[in-house]
């Protein structure tokens, strides 16, 4: 059940968001597999072992772009940064293969009549000889434009051959 | 016509005796003796108590009050609609607390999302729904705010269901703050930020009737140690658990008596990495731990809060088929596994309505149930306060007339304590044990207190705590362990900048909600010891403090944080008392044994024969001196000139006669003789005004 659930809701994802990068072979280039999450500065991993998630970021034309998706089959793969349920609307997406880091701050889009809006922020870095992709992702809650909380979630990825 | 006919009709309902239908609403009000929430065989009935139902039928407003039979029963035939279950609580008797007890989902109506039904009451809330107003906080981190934005259901949405159904009772305009918190600690709550949300600050200034509060989660999330880690990573999260206790306490006791129109539900934590599908060792370790801590952090404030069982009801999912249950609750999406989806939120939404004593009967429930059975209610009594005999300063602390903490009817003179830097405190301790007729099952350990001098308390900050030993924090270099982490119990004072030193998360901020108490304040909390966990058992044991606990028990208000300069030494805390309730039940006290006589031997020594009282496991012999005994004091125990001899050996002295042979004790001596049944000491004796013999003096425990 939790597979499937994951599934529909990356196909129901609508994305406004491009990620773009100059052109430059380097280390974020590649595939990688999130080994580890854990909230703030905890330790329990929560990354979900059944259906992991991966990045990956590849060669589109001049620019490296980077896409999502669970498991081992990228069909279902969607753009990077992706979320679900509700429109998004792109703040900030950088992919920098030069210096070796992505980040992307993106808002959802409130459903009519609402006044809750997640703003993410993902930001990651390659580390450990260009085997590593570490970072944090930042999910704060603003209601009626007030901040209204937030947490932070800590990743890392494991390069994939 | 036919309106006076239904009328006519319905008057002969209302006067003859009701038949079970299928829209009732029954239970049984109980001495719960072992304080479990469930009714145990042996434990008897509570009659002559009164029950409330107040809601609305589909015919209109229900208001109506029964006494429980002599075997505590109770029943009510309202119709479809939705209620609020009150019982009265008796005086002396405390609700114990809500059942926590698993059940396999396999057992008949074991349904999503009611699970087993777990009740608790709404104090207050049918008095406060009736004032035609009614506002209702929810108060917490992103269980409070009802976190989902992943997973489907909206915000806040069980408290809009409590909302709706409070709202369905009493037909009044409920209104709900929707200002918890995300992913916030327990030291928040004790944070005047300003920012809008709800903390215990913002409470006080919206003084609603009904605060719902989830908060401990986060507080251990940020230190999850999991399962690679070290004993200095558990040493850590569990100062933090610890850490968030005290937070909590501060917190709860504030609002209790700060906000006096209201009534808390507080929620357990649920955590999906306790399962027995997610073996986290850490979380199966201390989770269990973590949810005894809130329970105890409800049951023991001056007011009662009501605990929403929602780790009882999770854990039920555990038992699930292939390890399928308890995650199918949870928002499996990547950038959550935390929060509950909304089946998970719909569990929480009938905890807590349950929690409030909401029965929705028919069109109205959830199930559509048309019956409640079993909304049984246990209660525990007092038996009996404690007051300290003996009190002591220590490392400098000033305290002008220390005895007046000691005295309950000294018409509030208190004992007026200054503290400094570093570690001064007052204490005190030598609370009675001679009590063993007590069967203790909780204990409460509480102050009466306020604040006085021209100074402030932004460099004095104190803490209240007690403790059943002299060792009020662990030595340093202490390793936790499931069943040794519990040094004290927090009554007053929070986190703030006394967090962990490793995790100091505001350094500025106070510790105390009301740092200047002007008038008195009474406070008081749970008082608590380790855990025990059986060899081979799968859930702890949480033994009740015992005679022997009560003997090095103390109270201490004590200097906190440890600030890096003295305080300002115009500022006092003044501590009117402190005392232990204990509540439980009494066994039945032996009659005094009869008809002493004492005999001289031509050896010297004397033979003190008695009639033999049934049922007696063991006789003791107390010899003291006669001279004390004119002043109407007693020294047979402690100060004896001989003995006392406890267990003394006997010989039978004739008929229904047993005889116990001792020395001649110097100088002219008094001899009573004791027995105990059931391990319950008899009556010493009594003064000729029928006044018994200091009881503590008979030590033979």
């Amino acid at each position: 059940m939790k597979d499937s659930r994951i599934r529909s809701i990356l196909a129901g994802a609508l994305l406004s968001v491009a990620a773009v990068g100059a052109l430059q072979a380097g280390p974020l280039e590649g595939r990688w597999l999130l080994e580890s999450q854990s909230y703030g500065s905890g330790k329990a991993n929560q990354a979900h072992v059944a259906k992991p998630l991966r990045m990956e970021f590849y060669r589109d034309g001049e620019t490296l772009a980077g896409r999502i998706w669970f498991g081992g089959d990228h069909a279902d793969a969607l753009p990077w940064p992706s979320l679900v349920l509700a429109p998004l609307r792109s703040e900030e997406v950088v992919i920098s293969p030069a210096e070796d880091r992505v980040r992307a701050r993106y808002r959802t889009v409130p459903a009519d009549g609402g006044d809750v809006v997640l703003e993410i922020t993902e930001e990651y870095r390659v580390t450990d000889g260009g085997t590593t992709l570490s970072g944090s992702v930042t999910v704060a809650l603003l209601r009626g434009g007030k901040p209204a909380g937030s947490y932070v979630l800590e990743r890392r990825f494991r390069r994939e051959p | 016509m036919t309106r006076g006919l239904v009328v006519v009709g319905l008057l002969l309902v209302a006067t003859l005796p009701l038949p079970a239908t299928a829209q009732d609403v029954s239970g049984v009000l109980f001495d719960d003796r072992d304080g479990d929430g469930v009714r145990d065989p042996g434990e008897p009935p509570l009659g002559g108590v009164a029950v409330r139902l107040y809601g609305q039928a589909g015919t209109g407003g229900v208001d109506q009050t029964v006494a429980t039979a002599a075997d505590g029963s109770y029943s009510f035939s309202p119709g479809d609609g939705c209620y609020l279950i009150t019982p009265v609580d008796p005086a002396g008797w405390r609700m114990s607390q809500t059942r926590d007890d698993r059940v396999p989902q396999s057992t008949p109506g074991y349904l999503h999302p009611v699970g087993r039904p777990r009740f608790a009451k709404l104090d207050q809330g049918i008095q406060n729904l009736q004032s035609g107003s009614y506002r209702q906080s929810a108060l917490g981190d992103s269980i409070a705010a009802n976190f989902n934005v992943f997973c489907g259901s909206s915000p806040f949405f069980y408290n809009q269901q409590l909302q709706s159904r409070l709202g369905c009772v009493s037909g009044v305009a409920v209104t709900l703050d929707e200002a918890a918190t995300l992913g916030e600690h327990s030291d928040d709550l004790l944070v005047d930020d300003g920012a809008g949300l709800n903390n215990v600050f913002a409470m006080i200034d919206v003084q609603p009737q009904l605060i719902t509060l989830s908060m401990i989660g986060n507080d251990l999330l940020d230190v999850d140690p999991g399962d690679g880690g070290t004993q200095a990573d558990v040493n850590r999260a569990v100062a933090e658990v610890l850490d968030a206790r005290q937070n909590l306490q501060e917190a709860l006791s504030a609002l209790v008596s700060e906000v006096p129109g209201a009534h808390i539900l507080l929620n357990t934590l649920y955590d999906n990495e306790a399962s027995e599908c997610n073996p986290s060792n850490f979380h199966q370790t201390w989770i269990p731990i973590v949810a005894r801590i809130l329970r105890d952090l409800a049951w023991g404030q001056t007011r009662r809060i009501s605990i929403v069982e929602v780790a009882a009801d999770f854990a039920q999912f555990d038992q699930a088929p292939q390890c399928t249950g308890f995650t199918d609750m949870i928002c499996l999406f990547f950038l959550d596994q935390i929060h509950p989806n909304e089946d998970g939120y719909e569990i929480i939404g009938e905890k807590i309505w349950e929690a409030a004593g909401g029965a929705s009967l028919g069109t109205q429930d959830i199930l559509s149930r048309t019956a409640f059975a079993d909304v049984n209610y246990g209660y525990v009594r007092r038996v009996r306060r404690l007051l300290p005999t003996e009190w002591e300063t220590r490392n400098g602390a000033s305290v002008v007339d220390p005895q007046a903490a000691l005295d309950d009817q000294d018409a509030g003179a208190p004992a007026g304590i200054s503290l400094g830097n570093g570690s001064q405190e007052f204490r005190v301790s030598g609370f009675p044990t001679w009590f063993d007729e007590i069967q203790i099952v909780r204990v409460i350990a509480g102050v009466r207190f306020r604040t006085a001098g021209a100074g402030s308390a932004v460099d004095d900050l104190y803490r209240m705590e007690a403790a059943i030993t002299d060792q009020f924090r662990p030595p340093p270099g202490f390793n936790y362990s499931p069943t040794d982490w519990n040094f004290y119990t927090p009554i007053v004072g929070g986190g703030g900048p006394s967090q962990p030193p490793e995790n100091p998360d505001y350094p500025n901020a106070e510790t105390l909600v009301v740092p200047n108490v002007t008038d008195y304040r009474e406070v008081s909390a749970t008082l608590t010891k380790n855990p025990i966990l059986p060899a081979g058992a799968a859930d702890y044991e949480w033994p009740a403090l015992t005679h022997e606990d009560l003997a090095t028990t103390a109270i201490r208000v004590a200097a906190a944080p440890e600030p890096g300069a003295a305080g300002d030494d115009d500022y006092r805390v003044e501590l009117d008392y402190a005392w232990l309730d204990l509540y439980g039940w009494e066994k039945e006290r032996p009659p005094q044994v009869q008809n002493l006589r004492l005999g001289r031997i031509p050896d010297g020594t004397l033979d003190a024969s008695f009639d033999a009282l049934a049922g007696a496991q063991r006789y003791n012999l107390y010899a003291g001196r006669l001279s004390t005994v004119g002043a109407g004091n007693y020294d047979h125990g402690r100060a004896a000139p001989a003995g006392p001899f406890c267990d003394a050996s006997t010989q039978a002295a004739g008929p229904g006669r047993l005889a116990i042979t001792l020395s001649r004790p110097d100088g002219d001596a008094y001899f009573l003789i004791t027995a105990h049944v059931d391990d319950v000491e008899s009556p010493a004796g009594s003064s000729s005004a029928g006044i018994e013999i200091d009881r503590s003096q008979s030590i033979c425990q």
